[in-house]
């Protein structure tokens, strides 16, 4: 309540302060600005204010998505069933759809340490290992997969980094990188204050799932994944 | 026919500014409005132009009560030099103005009026000297033609040329388009030859109402040996008296005369008659005080 | 004797409507001024902001809304009626036909008219904002809604109404009999005083939860109200040039 009240007090006082700068600076020039010349100024101020909603209305479309509320309930079902699927620890639900990233790792020998580093980003990285009796002796495959993150309507999976993923002194380094900063510009042409306070389910809709992005890590049987800080 | 009525009149601002002012004004007359500063001649002004309203009495105005009438702004102009208009006006756009609102405007005759006046219409009315000023106001006032019309000290700051010319032109627009006037003035000798009636104010009151001719004759002056009038004296009201070297010279009351001329001058007593400025100074100057007194 | 004139309330507060419209235009130029400024000042910012921090991401949003707009020219409305309650316009009224009432009528339509436009303009001001803003930032903008709905216009308006006919309803009583002076100083006093020391019991909650329509109607109705007390104390005010 402070908060706004001390916001409505500097609007008033500023508004004051400009409007007496106005009044002053305007009774010198009341010689050029006749009521008619007034009226045109105004006038072309409209005008203008039409112009830039026309083009913006014509020639501006954005490239982001905003999810209506029906495609969120899409995703809100989704993410039931994905949260079945993770329960059981079955991986089938990280389709193609979700994958992110690829990278094929080559290490000697059949014990592959693993060290997450995962910064101070404070997310927790979901790791999940699967034999695949296919692969030769040697070769990792990592996979990243980003489940729909959506923040205020928007669909941020995109925007989420990935992780730096490579393999040194024989060791399988999984980092994370910091915290990336994403800027948006909403333009939404009503009252913000009115739907704040409405709550309307869009606006402060956020979903996540617990386990948004996972990385799987296809190795071959006989290799050996060394967990030295038990993380998985 | 009476056009303005006022009954026990009284308006009061924490002090009396007016008590049981009662009269009645004359339809189509030029009427001049007399008093010493603070008499109360402007809020009288304003009762009657309905800016004003009255703490106890009535008043009417075309018959109706004129605060906040909009039949009685109609037909009312009221001029002080404190008639304002909007800065974003030229004069010839408050002509304009003045001719939207008053339906008797004359405006080829305000042009005609400033144009001999020697003031620029394309001025602001912010612009003008006081003396421009003083004659805007009053040929708006003119030109407006409304039934009564309050000019309120309209001749302050003209040079006097100006002001003998437009004294002309009250008159002559009276002629043309009668009407009532009222004028308050400081300089009543100027103003004498135009005025029917004079209504004199002091303190709150009205002291005296009465055709011009009829008021002057209210007091008159004798001089002559002080001995003689001595005698004279005693019996009336004396409003002044100046002794010098054996002779006297006294304004009395002229309704307290009773004796004739004659035996007045067998004496060795003049009568002289007063202008109507003194005969107000003599009416509301506070009896016996003089302003040598304070300088002896 | 001449004739008296005999016009009709209706005429003269029509020619004073005329005049003041365009006598007292200063004030929406002002207006325009103001908001360039504030369109200015809140180009980087939007007027609010929200954000969200999670996983490796950091989302911050600029919404740019009509919020900051509609503040601004509802504060603008209040000042400029205040403003047109003072002694300098009061006195200039004087000088054509016109009574207490007539002027306080004709006042109330030049604020009705003059809302209106301060609306249109607030609108121009928020297009010409995005149009900037769009112009710089050419890839993150998210446009959400681009048309404002009818509803959220007739808010705009009653709104600045609202505030225009406080700002009359206020000055018009500090110039009119003492009574009336004593009687809005202390309910303003208690006002505050409310405000300040118990903001929860003013109930703005159930008020936003309404439907645009029904605050929009409800502003309108307290605005006429407003507006028929500015007549009933300007019937009984006096002036004075002095």
């Amino acid at each position: 309540m402070t908060a706004t009240t001390l916001f409505f007090f500097t609007t008033i006082l500023l508004v004051i302060a400009i409007y007496i700068l106005v009044s002053k600076l305007g009774k010198k020039a009341k010689n050029i600005w006749t009521p008619k010349r007034i009226i045109i100024g105004i006038t072309s101020y409209i005008v203008l204010g039409l112009i830039a909603f026309i083009y913006i209305s014509f020639f501006s479309e954005s490239k982001i998505q905003i999810l209506s509320p029906s495609e969120i309930k899409q995703v809100e079902k989704k993410s039931d069933q994905i949260q079945k699927y993770d329960q059981e620890n079955d991986s089938s639900y990280l389709t193609e759809e979700y994958k992110r990233k690829t990278w094929e790792l080559r290490y000697e020998g059949d014990t592959l340490p693993v060290v997450i580093n995962e910064g101070d980003s404070g997310s927790r990285v979901n790791i999940r290992v699967r034999y695949n009796d296919n692969m030769e002796s040697g070769n990792a495959l990592v996979t990243y997969y980003q489940l729909p993150v959506i923040i205020e309507g928007i669909d941020l999976s995109n925007e989420v980094p990935l992780p730096n993923i490579y393999v040194a002194q024989n060791q399988l380094f999984i980092e994370s990188l910091a915290r990336q900063q994403v800027n948006y510009f909403r333009i939404k042409a009503t009252l913000g204050i009115l739907d704040m306070n409405r709550e309307l389910e869009r606006e402060s809709y956020v979903m996540s799932y617990s386990n948004p992005n996972v990385i799987v890590i296809d190795i071959p049987r006989s290799t050996v994944l060394e967990d030295s800080q038990g993380l998985f | 026919m009476n056009i303005i009525q006022c009954e026990e009149l009284s308006k009061s601002f924490g002090r009396n500014a007016l008590q049981r002012v009662t009269c009645t004004i004359d339809a189509e007359k030029i009427i001049g409005i007399i008093g010493r500063n603070g008499a109360g001649k402007s809020t009288l002004l304003n009762i009657f132009a309905g800016y004003l309203k009255p703490t106890t009495g009535s008043c009417k105005v075309f018959n109706e009560n004129p605060f906040n009438n909009i039949h009685t702004a109609a037909n009312m102009i009221f001029i002080d030099d404190q008639l304002s208009f909007s800065d974003y006006l030229s004069l010839e756009d408050i002509l304009k103005m003045g001719a939207d609102f008053y339906p008797n405007w004359q405006n080829e005759l305000a042009y005609r009026m400033l144009e001999y006046a020697g003031i620029d219409l394309t001025a602001k009315h912010q612009q003008l000297s006081k003396g421009q000023l003083a004659t805007f106001n009053l040929v708006y006032g003119l030109v407006s033609r409304c039934a009564l019309t309050i000019l309120d000290e309209p001749m302050n700051g003209m040079d006097e040329v100006i002001r003998t010319d437009f004294y002309r032109a009250i008159l002559k627009e009276y002629l043309a388009f009668p009407r009532t006037f009222l004028i308050t003035s400081h300089h009543l000798q100027e103003m004498e030859s135009i005025l029917e009636e004079i209504i004199l104010i002091d303190e709150g009151s009205i002291i005296a109402h009465a055709p011009l001719d009829e008021f002057k004759e209210q007091l008159i002056s004798l001089s002559g040996p002080s001995d003689a009038l001595a005698e004279l004296l005693s019996e009336t009201e004396v409003y002044a008296q100046k002794i010098m070297a054996g002779m006297t010279s006294a304004i009395i009351d002229a309704s307290n005369l009773f004796i004739s001329e004659e035996i007045l001058r067998a004496k060795g007593i003049t009568i002289s008659s007063l202008t109507a400025s003194e005969v107000c100074k003599y009416l509301t100057s506070k009896k016996g005080s003089d302003i040598d007194a304070i300088f002896d | 004797m001449q004739s008296l004139t005999n016009i009709s309330l209706k005429t003269i507060v029509k020619k004073q409507v005329k005049w003041k419209a365009k006598l007292y235009i200063s004030a929406l130029s002002s207006l325009v001024i103001v908001q360039i400024i504030f369109g200015l000042l809140t180009s980087s910012a939007g007027s609010g902001s929200s954000g969200y921090g999670g996983e490796n991401l950091t989302v911050h949003f600029s919404n740019y809304s009509l919020d900051t707009f509609l503040i601004v020219t509802a504060i603008w409305a209040f000042i400029v009626a205040l403003l047109f309650t003072t002694k300098a316009y009061r006195i200039d009224d004087l000088s054509v036909i016109s009574s207490r009432t007539s002027s306080a009528i004709a006042n109330i339509f030049v604020m009705i008219i003059y809302s209106f436009i301060a609306v249109i303009i607030m609108i121009s001001t928020y297009y010409l904002q995005v149009f900037g803003i769009l112009l710089v930032e050419k890839k993150s903008f998210i446009i959400e809604d681009l048309f404002i709905s009818p509803s959220i216009l007739l808010l705009c308006f009653s709104s600045v109404c609202l505030f225009g006919a406080i700002g009359l309803l206020l000055g018009t009583s500090f110039k009119g009999p003492v009574v009336i002076k004593i009687l809005v100083s202390t309910l303003l006093l208690l006002g505050l005083i409310l405000f300040f020391m118990s903001p929860e019991s003013i109930n703005v909650r159930s008020l936003i939860m309404l439907s645009n329509l029904m605050i929009s109607v409800l502003y309108l109705l307290m605005a006429l109200l407003c507006f028929s007390l500015t007549i009933w104390i300007a019937d009984k005010a006096e002036v004075t040039r002095k």
